[in-house]
């Protein structure tokens, strides 16, 4: 039955990557964002002086050392990016992102501007849905930075798409997050009160709570990218439970 | 430009002394074209990690280019790999590029490790050798004439600051192509690169 029903639009118009169908879709890209859609809750949110991320890396098995998980990665000296979707898909993109930024000092001789490396990366994003032979990444990015123009948040999606936020989401629990935000962010938070708010809305985006050994919080201000530690990551955590 | 058969003009002093615990690196401030002073404050030391140093000697393009090849190049190694390059692993990187495609230049690559401090010197063909001392750019043999005299193995912070000063004084003097004031800077793990400020290298220079 499920089936049938499909048939009208979505029959054989799943298969290559570039190809439309007669409604316009592109279902290649639609389903690499449903990887993002199933993939782990990541927060960012502007407040007075900077940008907060902030992720819990969600290991279900006790087993794994979680050190070996990788979800918050810097960039450059004044980027930070977390990612949700398939994770080696990400790898490849943080990579880009590294060498994009590295090239932008080499060239100019001074750092890449937010702007600019969203946009390439999104190029380099778009790229995949429009020529055949590869599949789209499964990843979306958020990316806080910092450069002449300001503190800047950005989210990307599989297409190459980006939108510029005050505060954001990508992941499982976007919406909830989302909604959360909409209704209790403001504008000239201090960063604890940042911190508050995004721990807690990405806390109502789970169904269990969150695990102390596996959150990370990263700042971006005027001095530039800085993961916090466990210690102040751990005392940010008892403050708000 | 041959510079298989000609020996590398310079017109430069570079210094590089290994300490107990870091080291210090210094250069002069002038370029010449022949005997014209082409300028007089130029920048030889340049920093291209947390605690990795390079001086160069030679052509000025080749130079500068190559440190932003080396500082993006070593900035990408540590973000990769969450752990800073080592200074052997800067000099052979630098070796292998010179190796690919020489560049006019002689280089000293110096900085402190885990393993220690350690300076390497590294020609215009890519020939890359460690030493605990080492001079570069036509003032080097007055330098060398210092350091021969005033080297010791584990020399205080202060005195390698003193000998590297001593000794760019020396080729200042007596070399036509190096001078116009200095850059002095030292190097250890814990501090990373801290380079001299001017009222620095005035209490160190009068304390001569």
């Amino acid at each position: 039955m499920a089936l049938e029903f499909m048939q009208p639009s979505g029959r054989g118009y799943d298969h290559g990557v570039s190809t439309f169908s007669p409604d316009g879709r592109l279902y290649q890209v639609e389903y690499a964002r449903e990887s993002v859609k199933r993939g782990t809750t990541t927060v960012g949110l502007k407040y007075k002086d900077g940008a907060v991320l902030i992720v819990d890396k969600r290991i279900s098995n006790k087993l794994v050392i979680t050190d070996s998980i990788e979800k918050m990665y810097q960039i450059d000296d004044h980027i930070g990016m977390t990612t949700s979707g398939l994770v080696a898909d990400a790898r490849q993109l943080v990579d880009k992102a590294r060498v994009q930024c590295q090239i932008n000092r080499m060239t100019f001789g001074s750092p890449i501007s937010m702007i600019t490396l969203v946009k390439k990366m999104c190029d380099y994003k778009q790229s995949f849905t429009q020529y055949g032979g590869a599949r789209p990444f499964g990843t979306a990015l958020l990316i806080a930075g910092v450069d002449d123009e300001g503190v800047h948040l950005f989210e990307t999606d599989p297409s190459g798409a980006y939108q510029s936020y005050q505060a954001g989401a990508i992941g499982r629990g976007r919406t909830t997050v989302i909604d959360h935000f909409e209704k209790s962010w403001k504008n000239g938070m201090t960063q604890n009160a940042a911190i508050k708010l995004g721990l807690e809305a990405l806390q109502e985006s789970l169904e269990d709570s969150l695990n102390k050994d596996t959150v990370e919080i990263s700042i971006v201000d005027a001095n530039g990218y800085n993961k916090l530690d466990r210690e102040t990551t751990l005392k940010h955590l008892s403050k708000f439970k | 430009m041959d510079m298989s058969s000609e020996v590398v003009k310079t017109g430069t002093s570079t210094i590089g002394i290994t300490f107990d615990g870091g080291v210090v690196v210094g250069a002069d401030h002038r370029a010449t074209m022949g005997h014209f002073i082409a300028n007089k404050s130029v920048q030889k030391v340049f920093q291209i990690s947390n605690s990795i140093a390079l001086t160069t000697a030679g052509l000025v393009g080749h130079a500068q280019s190559l440190s932003r090849t080396l500082a993006s190049e070593l900035r990408l190694y540590e973000l990769k790999r969450d752990s800073p390059m080592t200074v052997k692993g800067a000099a052979t990187l630098t070796a292998n590029i010179l190796v690919g495609r020489p560049h006019h230049v002689q280089l000293l690559i110096v900085g402190a490790d885990k393993d220690g401090s350690s300076v390497y010197s590294i020609d215009a063909a890519g020939g890359s050798i460690p030493d605990v001392y080492c001079a570069t750019g036509s003032g080097s043999p007055y330098m060398y004439g210092v350091l021969e005299d005033q080297y010791r193995d584990n020399m205080s912070r202060e005195d390698a600051l003193k000998v590297a000063a001593k000794a760019l004084l020396a080729s200042a003097q007596r070399d036509a192509a190096s001078g116009n004031g200095m850059d002095l800077a030292v190097i250890t793990l814990d501090d990373g690169f801290k380079l001299l400020t001017e009222e620095e290298k005035i209490t160190l220079l009068s304390s001569l």
